[in-house]
Formats: structure tokens, sequence, C-alpha cells
């Protein structure tokens, strides 16, 4: 049995696992990524290994339309990252 | 350029699982430059036959086929069949039949050993992502995934099974493309794209979802895992679908070679044949019905006069030519059996021969022809009428013909089941027919999955009008509670989905009354199932395709009015010991008429309705021919281009001036119109109209009518039918302009045949005759027959008063069952309180027959297991008020005290349960209680009867309406006098949008009511309520009487129950 810790449960401390980190992308026809930029480092794309798209919660305020992408970057790392549609923006984030 | 074929699309026939329609697929296939489409509905060739139709008249090649539940390991996968032959569509229909035969119909699935035994012409695509190739090659199961693969492929044969790829770019698609291409290269087997579309183009995505919503019965919030995770399961154009695939080429080049073989052409190659009959040694099927008709027609008519000869001659050649002897033959056949029903109900004595008491009678076309009148088949003697043949038995068919018969309720129950015994369910199945979305609908399940508030859903359900979901933008616009949401976010989203929603069918159900025969087996024409209903078995077709598939369908449909007449005719022999022979009665009598000339037909069958009574009213008639045009003419199809009243016109100025000559646009119409004063009241003087003009054969003519009555064909009514009756009609001499005015003419709206019109005219006389001279039978026989026609039971109390027939309350110890006539009285029976079952009321009063009457309520209460509720109704409506001396009240209070918790089957043991209930003394828990007002025993026995017996509820009111003009006044002011009138309403109807009309009812009698559209608008929702005082103005045209309204009020009477108006749009 797990004991009681005793202490009020403080949300300001939940921490969002898997939390979509704001890449930039540098991309060549149809969006297609060719270049990743995270953090300082740069990143070639060498293969798109595979490219799904997620089109939900259309009907809220702001729809959920993105494109992710299974990237072998130069350095021989095998990086999720996608195009939110909505905003325009590049992240990068785990996909199970 | 890149070609593709799409072979895996599923229209709204896979039933919320499609958010197109097929009509959107053909047209965006077309566009998209396919040279072909296949179909693969979900388990179903529902929409295989319009399909195919709409396909070929655009240039596309369709493909027919299904995407089927197929069984592995009990668990459901889906495979992809497209028929490639013949033998193919037998077996895809055989499949899909068992499917459903051989497992819960509503989850139908198919065994791995049937789809073994029914390969054969079949081309087996490996299915979606939840094929059971893809599923097992998800789990890992390679070698499972294989061992399938080479299964099928030893089933269908090389060439005949292909891997399914299908790239929508969900999250996986990618790895199965790869692990199925490289299984393919293994064992040898091709590959194939498809995009599993589910509609045609990218934005309908959002009505896929709802609809899956809606399947799984959950908010869009609640079902991501039921969805589809993007919107890429559209048609795609070839280029696209080509990118797609660029690795694979041999996928979409593969489409195309599918797609090259599959030439089965379900319009064409069906292999049915009508129903052949039984005939006895020595006669074919044309000898006997000839042998069978020239026999009835020597009984009807003492001997075949020249007359009958030439008609039988002419007859017996169109029927050889179409080969229809069979099925007039299966026709007397069903007939008979329908007469042995009638027989083993005791609905009729057995010796009297079959003419003198049909169990049924025809409606329709077919009552024009003689061999029906003498099969029995109809009531009406087409000679007597000069019925033409040309609308039921044309020189050339383009369909087969269909006879409906009209049966009472119980005979038309129990012949269904018969007949499905005597031929078997794979020859004679009802058609199917698919319910569609309308407004509510639409609001209640978009609005459900969208997340709306409940309750506020209802509100706008309940208060729209229109039937139409296209106009759910508008019905909040009318309404001040919602005005203000109709461009807020989520209600918008209402708005369009539902208009997208719009006629999309829900299901498949049963057609109420189509039944399709067939000599060889049905289930390889098309699938076969069973119903909701027990017993009974439907197709996947509706009456459209079915009569495309130039199936004989005969209608068989419940008349309440036919069950009305035989209960009517049976207690008029049992009171007065005559036996009534209604075909033998004078159809001239003058006070029968004269009653139908005062808008006396309430509860009359075809002439009760508010419209009806006002055109009777103006009509006038004094024969069947003038009864056949009375009911003709209140129709839509006539009334669309204010036919009704010109035709009014016309008559009158006739009767005035005998000569006055028929205006015509031109006359080469008059052959068509001139029996009906240049008006068009019949259907089939529509197909005369085009003949006549613009030199149609019977067939284009045919087939034009039929374009009309075909919401899905409209579009050719301008683009094809136009400019060939135009073109036609100059040949004839009429000029552009003409032409234009007399096509003009031409609706798709509702009208009746003539023949149909005849046999719908004889028998609203026949009501009318029994109404007025055996009053008491023909209301028993109503009230019985209820729910039926155009008014609530209270309004119909309120008639049979007025023709001297008392209603009194039901009796514990008179009533039986059903309502009864006692002496010049109607006794309401046990069955018209509410919540007695018919096993309760049998009960009731098979206890009272076997051990007499009921001397109180406790000798009630311990002689019947009735609920509490059924006790407390039976109180109310005054059913044991001859069981006490107390008020009703007391005797509720009595029932109270005297019922018990009943036991129910989970009790500690069955010998308790058994155990006899000692009756406890309740005397001493008695209080006195005064007897209810008149007012509040109205508002229990509407509770509990829907009517008061005694009196109306305006008498209870009248004397707070001391300004108001009563209903039996109204007819004494002049035109134009201003009124103030009130009442109950009984009916309100808007026809075609444009003016609305209810009828008040008083304890003098009825108001007819216009309302103006502006009037309307402002006085909508009043307009709801079911009491109303109205202000308006006294209109007299041509002897009826309207008052037009200007100012709504309403009255509130504290009513919690009010009798219920009936409501039409």
């Amino acid at each position: 049995m797990v004991k009681s810790p005793r202490t009020a449960t403080n949300p300001s401390a939940l921490r969002a696992l898997n939390a979509p980190e704001a890449i930039s992308v540098q991309t060549i026809h149809q969006n297609w990524p060719s270049t990743l930029v995270i953090g300082r480092a740069q990143s070639k794309v060498n293969e798109v290994l595979d490219a799904w798209r997620i089109e939900d919660e259309w009907w809220r305020d702001s729809p959920l339309i993105r494109t992710y992408f299974d990237v072998l970057v130069s350095d021989g790392r095998r990086i999720i990252i996608y195009h939110d549609h909505v905003s325009k923006h590049w992240f990068k984030q785990n996909y199970a | 350029m890149p070609e593709y074929v799409e072979l895996h699309c599923h229209s709204n026939f896979s039933f919320q699982e499609g958010a197109s329609t097929i009509e959107q697929l053909v047209v965006r296939a077309s566009d998209l430059g396919y040279p072909a489409l296949a179909l693969t509905d979900h388990d179903n060739l529902s929409a295989a036959m319009r399909f195919s139709r709409k396909a070929r008249r655009r240039g596309l090649h369709p493909i027919t086929g299904a995407e089927v539940t197929l069984a592995i390991d009990g668990e459901p996968t889906h495979i992809t069949l497209l028929v490639e032959t013949q033998t193919g569509y037998k077996n895809l229909c055989n499949l899909l039949s068992l499917s459903r035969l051989e497992s819960d119909r509503r989850y139908p699935t198919v065994r791995p050993d049937l789809l073994a035994r029914h390969a054969e012409g079949l081309i087996l695509l490996s299915g979606c992502a939840r094929g059971p190739i893809s599923r097992a090659l998800e789990q890992g199961r390679l070698n499972v995934a294989e061992d399938l693969a080479r299964q099928y492929l030893d089933w269908f044969g090389e060439n005949n099974f292909f891997l399914e790829l299908q790239q929508n770019l969900v999250y996986g698609d990618s790895a199965r493309i790869k692990q199925l291409s490289r299984l393919g290269q293994t064992i040898g087997v091709p590959v194939v794209a498809t995009n599993n579309a589910h509609y045609h183009i990218k934005d309908r995505h959002r009505l896929q979802d709802c609809l899956v919503s809606i399947q799984v019965r959950k908010t869009l919030e609640q079902s991501h895992r039921d969805r589809r995770a993007n919107a890429e399961f559209y048609l795609k154009s070839p280029d696209q679908m080509a990118r797609l695939f660029r690795e694979i080429p041999d996928s979409i080049h593969n489409t195309l070679e599918i797609a090259g073989r599959c030439n089965f052409d379900i319009t064409t190659q069906l292999t049915y044949k009508f129903p052949r009959y039984a005939v006895p040694d020595g006669y074919d099927q044309l000898a006997y019905l000839n042998y069978l008709c020239r026999d009835a027609a020597q009984r009807k008519y003492g001997r075949i006069t020249p007359k009958v000869e030439s008609r039988l001659r002419e007859e017996m050649r169109r029927i050889e030519k179409h080969d229809l002897s069979g099925l007039l033959l299966i026709y007397h056949e069903i007939i008979t059996v329908g007469r042995e029903v009638q027989i083993d109900l005791g609905l009729v004595d057995p010796e009297t021969p079959l003419e003198e008491a049909p169990p049924g009678r025809g409606r329709g076309s077919s009552v024009a022809i003689l061999v029906g009148y003498l099969l029995g088949i109809s009531h009406i003697d087409p000679l007597k009428y000069d019925l033409g043949l040309d609308r039921f038995l044309p020189e050339e068919l383009v369909v087969a013909p269909d006879i409906d018969l009209d049966f009472p309720r119980n005979i038309r129950e129990e012949l269904i089941k018969r007949i499905h015994e005597r031929y078997g369910w794979d020859h004679a199945a009802l058609t199917g027919a698919f319910p569609t979305y309308k407004i509510r609908g639409a609001i209640r399940d978009i609005g459900m999955v969208l997340g709306l508030p409940q309750a506020q859903l209802s509100k706008l359900s309940i208060q729209t009008e229109h039937a139409s979901a296209q106009q759910v933008r508008d019905e909040m616009l009318a309404m001040p509670d919602f005005r203000d949401k109709v461009d807020s976010p989520i209600w918008r989203d209402l708005v369009e989905l539902s208009k997208q929603l719009d006629g999309f069918p829900r299901g498949i159900s049963q057609h109420p009354s189509g039944m399709l025969l067939s000599s060889t087996p049905l289930s390889d024409q098309v699938p076969v199932h069973q119903s909701a209903m027990d017993g009974r078995y439907i197709t996947q077709w509706d009456k459209h395709s079915a009569e495309d598939a130039k199936f004989v369908k005969i209608d068989i449909l419940a008349l309440g009015a036919l069950s009305q007449m035989q209960d009517a005719l049976r207690l008029i022999e049992q009171r007065t010991g005559e036996s009534i022979d209604l075909s033998r009665i004078d159809f001239e009598d003058h006070a029968v008429y004269q009653a139908m000339h005062r808008g006396d037909t309430v509860g009359i069958f075809q002439i009760e309705s508010a419209a009806q009574m006002q055109t009777i009213i103006r009509i006038k008639p004094k024969n069947l021919v003038d009864m056949a045009h009375e009911v003709a003419a209140v129709r839509p199809g006539v009334g669309a281009n204010d036919g009704v009243s010109e035709y009014i016109r016309r008559r009158k100025r006739r009767q005035v001036e005998p000569g006055w000559p028929i205006p015509y646009e031109h006359i080469s119409e008059e052959p068509a119109l001139e029996r009906t004063l240049g008006m068009i009241l019949f259907q089939d003087q529509f197909n005369e109209l085009a003949i006549q003009v613009a030199g149609f054969t019977p067939t284009e003519a045919e087939e034009f009518r039929r374009a009309y009555s075909r919401p899905d064909e409209n579009e050719d009514i301008a683009s094809y039918w136009w400019p060939k009756f135009r073109d036609g009609a100059h040949s004839h001499g009429v000029n552009g302009q003409t032409a234009a005015r007399i096509f003009k003419k031409f609706n798709g709206q509702y009208m009746f045949p003539e023949a149909h019109a005849y046999a719908f005219g004889v028998t609203a006389y026949q009501m009318a005759w029994l109404k007025y001279h055996y009053p008491l039978e023909f209301f028993v026989g109503l009230f019985n027959e209820q729910p039926m026609g155009f008014y609530n039971i209270e309004t119909l109390k309120e008639d049979a008063k007025r023709h001297g027939v008392l209603i009194l309350k039901p009796d514990a110890n008179l009533s039986r069952e059903q309502c009864l006539a006692e002496s010049n009285a109607l006794r309401l029976g046990l069955l018209n309180v509410a919540g007695i079952s018919r096993e309760s009321a049998k009960a009731i009063v098979a206890e009272r027959d076997q051990r007499g009457s009921y001397r109180s309520i406790e000798d009630l209460m311990e002689r019947n297991n009735l609920l509490k509720e059924s006790l407390e109704n039976l109180a109310g409506s005054g059913a044991l008020d001859s069981l006490s001396n107390t008020p009703r009240r007391a005797i509720q209070w009595e029932v109270g005290l005297r019922s018990r918790p009943k036991r129910t089957v989970k009790g500690p043991s069955h010998q308790a349960q058994r155990q006899v209930s000692l009756p406890l003394p309740v005397e001493h828990d008695m209080v006195p209680l005064v007897e209810p007002s008149a007012w509040e025993q109205m508002i229990e026995e509407y509770r509990t009867l829907g009517l008061h017996p005694s009196s109306h509820l305006m008498a209870y009111i009248r004397d707070r309406l001391s300004e108001v003009t009563t209903t039996d006044r109204l007819w004494e002011l002049p035109h134009g006098t201003v009124v103030q009138i009130a009442g109950l309403v009984i009916r309100r109807q808007r026809p075609l949008a444009k003016t609305y009309f209810i009828t008040l009812e008083d304890e003098f009698g009825h108001a007819p009511v216009a309302v103006r559209p502006e009037v309307y608008k402002r006085y909508r929702t009043l307009l709801r309520e079911p009491i109303l005082k109205l202000k308006g103005v006294v209109t007299h045209r041509e002897g009826t009487m309207n008052v037009v309204v200007h100012s709504v009020e309403t009255i509130d009477v504290f009513a919690r129950v009010t009798p219920k108006a009936k409501n039409w749009n």
C-alpha cells in the first residue's frame, strides 16, 4: 500500500508529458521538411520515413490539422515532427 | 496523364458510414475523369441499381460490389468483393442474404466457408485496415496473414484475388502497405490501390465524423477513437493517387485492369422471371386464366356479351404479349389465400361466394382490367365506367405492372405470413424501404453529436414545420429563441451539416405493402433477409430499384376503412339479421349525396379531410363518376396549378351553360382532357396529353411521367424531356409558346390513376351510405379501427352525437374488449382505456363471461391480475362507476388501498409466489371524498380515454366567451362579417407552405380557419396552443365558409390534458 504523502496536490506542479516543442523547419515543395533547427542545432533531413495526417476537432474554435513526419536526420537520429496547419508552426513531438 | 479507377467506395447507403449521395459520387468521379467506379457499400446492395443507372447515364462504367463483413475467429473483419460476372453477382447476393439470415440481421457477418462456396465470378480485394490479412499483419502474425492469403488465392483463383493497398495518410498505412507488398511478392498475389472513399469531396469529412458518432451514439468529443483520423477518405484524382503510389505503379494500373474485367451489368443481366402458377393438367397459364375469367363472366353477367367478349380478347392478347398470365393467376391465388384467412378468422360464411364478400379489393391502375374484376382482384366493373387499358396494360411495357390490393388490417397481417409460407422467402419477399433524414431527425442526431443542449434541441425540433432538413436555418430565424444562434459557433455547424444530411437514408426498413415475387430465387437477384418483424422477409431494394429491375410487385395494403366496413356490416347483420351486399346498394341515393353536399363527411374514407369537405361542397357529386372526380381532385398534382378551383369553375360553367366550349391551349389536347373539362385530374391523362400533343409513344409517355415522379431524375426534365416535347408538339402544329404553356401542366406531384379514383370513389360512397343509413354501426366500426383518418376520437365522438349516436363510458360489467352497439348507443370498449392491454381486456371479459358480473371493486381485483395503474385508469374513465356507490375519487382511493406490489419471478420460491393473498379489510381506511367536478372528470377522461363522453370542453368555458360566435352560427353570417371565434384546435395544415389552415371545434361543430402567411408569421407560436380565440372575417365562396384570421389569442383553461390536434405538413 502506498503511504499517503498527507499533502494537497499542487496543480501547478503538474507537468505535461510529451509536450510538443517548437522548432524551425526549412521545407521544399508542399511543406516537405528538408532541414530542422532544434534549439541552435541544425540537422539536414536525409529521409522522410513516413508521413501521416490528423484532422480533428473541427467543431472547436481551434481545430486540429497536423501533418506528421517521421524523419531520419543527418546525425542518424530518427525524429518525429509535425506541421500545425492552423498556427503554421512546426513542432517536435514523439508519436505513438 | 495517369488513369485510375476507385474500386472501394461507400455511399450514404453504407448507413452512418458514407457521407455522399450516389449522385454526388457519380458526378465527382466523372469530373475527375474516372473511366469507371465501384460502389462497395457495407454489407448491402441497396444502391446498386440506382448507382448503375446513374453512372451509365454519365458515361461512367459502374462496378457492382460490396464491403463484406467476414468473421475470422469470431471477430468481424472487412473484405472487398467486386462482381465480375453474372454468377458472381448471384454469389454476392446470396452471401449478403446469408450474412443476415445466419447471424443477427443487425450485425451481418459471413462465415469463411460460405465465402469459399460463393467465390466464383467475384474478385476479392483483401480489404481495409480492418481486413483479415491487414489485421494479422498488424498483430505481427505473419504466418496467419500468409495462410489467409494462400487460402483466398485457392478459393478465388489466380488473378481474382488482390492485396488491397490504402494510403489515407493515417499512422500505420505506410507500414501496412510495405508488409502487404512484401507478402504479395512472396506468394505471387498482385496488389491494387484503393482509397476507401467515404465521401466525394474532402469537406464532407465533417459529416462523416458526425455519422460515425451517430452510429456509436456518442458526441464528437467522445468518439475520437471511433472516427477516422483525418479527411483523406475522399475520391482523389488519378494524379493524387499516382503520387501516393508512385513507388508501386502496378497498384494503380491494376485498378484499370480489374475495372476492365467487371462487365456485369445489373440493369440488363438479371435472371429474374415472372412468377408462374401451377395450373391443372391440360392447361397452360394463359388458357387457364382465360377459363377462369370466362367462368366468372358467366356468373357476373349471366352470359358473355359481345362487349365482354371483345374486351376479354383484347386483354388476353396484351397479357399474352407481355407474358403476364402467370402473374395474374398468382394474384388470383393471393385473393384465394385471403379468402382462406377470412374464413379462418370467422369473418365470412364459407358458403358465401367470393364475389359477394371478397377479402380485399383492388386499388391503383389495375382496377381498369376486366380480368381483375372477374378474378376478384378488383371490385370495379371497368366496362361500366369505360376505363381504358393503356395505363395498366399498354402495348409496350416500361416496367412490370403492379397490382395493389387493400385488405382489412387483420386479414392482411395473416395473409403476408401465409404468402411467405406458401412461396418461401426466396420467392416472395417484401420490398425494402429507406426512411430518410428529415428536419427533426437531423436536428436531433447532428445536435446530439455536436453536444448541443438536449432541451434546446427538443424545443427546436418540436417547433419546426418544414420537413426538409435544408430549412433548419429558416426555422431558427423564425423562432425568437433561436434567431440569435443561427450564426454562432456549433449552431452554425448544425445548420450546415443538417443541410448536407437532408434526405440521407437512415437504414433498411420494410415497405408498408410491396411484395416481390419471382419464379427464380429472389436471392439470386437481390439480397433477401429477415425484417424487424417476426416472420417477414425483405429485399435490399426499394420499390424504385425493383421497378428498374422489372420485378413484379404486389402491394398488399392494410386499409382501415375496409376493417371499419367489415365491422359495420357484421354488426348490422347481428342487429337486423340483414346481410348487406355493398356492391348492390343504390349508388345514386339522393339523401346520401345531400349529406355529402353539406360537408357531413367526418369519418368517411377519402372525403373527410378539411380540403375534401370544402371541395365536395363545391363539386356536389351526384353519381359514382362525380365521386371519382371528387376523390381525384384533391390531390397535390391537381392542385399544383390551381387545378382544383379551375376544374370546379369549369364544371359550374358547364352546368349553367351546357354548350359552353372547353378552353384548350391547343385542340390536340381534346382527346386527353375532354372528359375532365380540359384539366388533368388523373395520372393517365398525363401520358395521354404527351401522346396527343407531342406524339410521344406510350412507352415514352410513361418514362416521361416517371421522370417527374422520381426526384433523382428531375434534372432530365429540362434537359431532355422539354426539348423532346417541344419538338414533338411542333411537328403536330403546336407552336413553341403554346407547347410551353401545355408543358407547364405537367408536374411531379401525386395524382390518382383514373381506375384508382373509381375504386376509391366507390368505397367512399359505400362508407357515406353506411354513415347515413347505419350511423351506429358506422361509428362503432370507426371507433374500433382508431387510430385512422383525420380526426381524434373526441372529434369523432362529437360527430357521432350529431348523428344521434350516444357515446357511453366504458363499464367493467358491460363493455367488451372493443366498442359495441348497445341499443342506439355506442358503448366504449375496455381497450379504449389507456394502459389496458389486449390481454387484460380479454381476461376481464372472459372472467365475467365465465363466472358472472363483477360485484365490487374488490371482486374485480380479486378475479383479475391487473396493475394498479390500469385499475386507476379504469376508475378515471368511469369504467368502475357501476361497481361502487362512491364517487370516482373514492373508487381510485379504494383501488390504491387494495393494490399490493406485484409479485415478481424473483420471489423467494415458486410456491410462495402462488400463494393467494388474503383480502384485507379497507373500509376503516376509506375517507369521505367529494365527487369530482364535471371539469375534473373531463380532464381525467381525456387522460384515460382521449374523449369526454358526456360533453365538450368548450361548453364548460362558454360563460367566459360572451363575445364569441359559436360555430353553428357562422354559416348564417354574411360575407365580410368580423367575428371572434373560439375552440379546440383539431387540425393544422400548411399545404406547400402557403396559407395555414386550422379547424376549430366547439360544442356545436367545426369552424374552418385560414391564416395568411403574414398573420401566421406574427402568431406562429400562439397557433400551436390547444385552445384558441381568434378574430377574423367570415368569407363565403361557392357554398363554402372560412374565417380569415387577423389576430390570435390563447385561452388558458389550466387543462393539463386536452385532445391532440392532428397536424399535417
